[in-house]
């Protein structure tokens, strides 16, 4: 029976615990879904050669985000002169949104939904980062601080910008 | 603590960094704890539809579709605004097009109006009578005989001429 080299078997092992978190960042980070897309593919190739070699990080979770911050990055880069693409481009819904509605996401009207994703789509960069990471993902300040090269001061005020502009799409305001 | 907290400071208890001053103050107050339980559920609800998938884009009106950024199109608009400005300041300066080689009778009468009129003006100066003019035979024959006629001699010429050239012109008269 042929085995699987232990690098592959440990490369899908480590794939499909953060599959769906990689791809749901590029997919906050990132604007076209295409874009995206590409992004996380990107990530996962690097994941793969990373396997290949015998130096590996202690902590795959930080340094897949780190990963994924820089590639998402990268990208944003690179299609500056992509703005004028047109926006209207049907898109498929994600295969990895798992997480059910709560009672609250489903009162909420498909108007608000889609004010919240402008709202989010419309922070700085760095406000959609720092939101992504301390409010989605659960990372603490220092740590956040810590992955952006910030200090927490900044990643204190990025965050409170941040939540204000989106708190407005639900009719709240601090 | 009296005074109500700070909407940043809400912020701060919602991602865990409380005092026991802030959670006394939440206790007492009622405004600040209707604002921080407003906090907590809209931050909840906007995680959960951020963490869905993005709503479809084929429903978005028409004037969403080009979400054209201002930085690109203003600096477009100040590139052209800057060429067509200084493609008309050199179209404005350079002089108007005209022919080198102006006709013989543009020259002509150029100087015949314009020229003879400033440079010789009848009001002033005496009309003395030309003498008349001289046969071409009279200077043949005396280039031949070596005597030349002089031209008239300008002040600071030292040359001197032994030939006169008053005779020569009253000769024919």
């Amino acid at each position: 029976m042929k085995t699987v080299p232990d690098e592959q078997a440990y490369y899908e092992e480590l794939y499909r615990a953060h599959a769906a978190r990689v791809k749901q960042l590029c997919r906050l980070l990132l604007t076209d879904p295409h874009d995206a897309e590409e992004a996380a593919q990107e990530v996962f190739l690097k994941l793969f050669r990373q396997c290949q070699i015998k130096n590996q990080p202690i902590a795959w979770g930080p340094w897949l985000t780190q990963v994924t911050l820089n590639t998402c990055r990268d990208r944003r880069r690179s299609a500056w002169w992509k703005w004028w693409r047109d926006n209207t481009e049907e898109f498929q819904e994600a295969e990895f949104s798992g997480n059910g509605l709560t009672p609250e996401a489903e009162m909420l009207s498909r108007e608000e939904r889609e004010r919240i994703w402008r709202l989010f789509r419309a922070l700085s960069a760095r406000q959609q980062e720092v939101f992504v990471l301390r409010r989605i993902e659960g990372w603490t300040t220092k740590e956040v601080a810590q992955t952006l090269g910030l200090t927490t001061g900044s990643v204190k005020r990025h965050l409170f910008r941040a939540v204000c502009s989106l708190r407005k799409a639900i009719g709240g305001g601090l | 603590m009296s005074r109500c907290l700070a909407d940043r400071t809400l912020l701060l208890i919602c991602d865990g960094e409380s005092t026991e001053a802030y959670q006394a103050h939440l206790q007492t107050c009622t405004a600040c704890a209707t604002r921080y339980q407003q906090l907590i559920h809209d931050l909840k609800v906007i995680g959960q539809v951020l963490q869905e998938a993005p709503p479809s884009q084929a429903s978005r009106s028409r004037s969403h579709v080009l979400r054209l950024r201002w930085m690109p199109m203003a600096a477009a608009v100040a590139v052209v605004l800057a060429l067509v400005w200084g493609g008309m300041r050199v179209w404005w300066l350079s002089p108007p097009p005209f022919s080198l080689t102006a006709s013989h009778e543009d020259v002509l009468q150029f100087m015949e109006e314009e020229v003879a009129s400033a440079l010789f003006s009848t009001t002033e100066a005496r009309v003395a009578a030309m003498p008349a003019p001289v046969s071409d035979m009279t200077y043949l024959q005396a280039a031949l005989e070596g005597e030349w006629p002089c031209e008239r001699q300008e002040p600071f010429l030292s040359s001197g001429c032994d030939v006169h050239p008053f005779p020569l012109l009253m000769e024919g008269q």
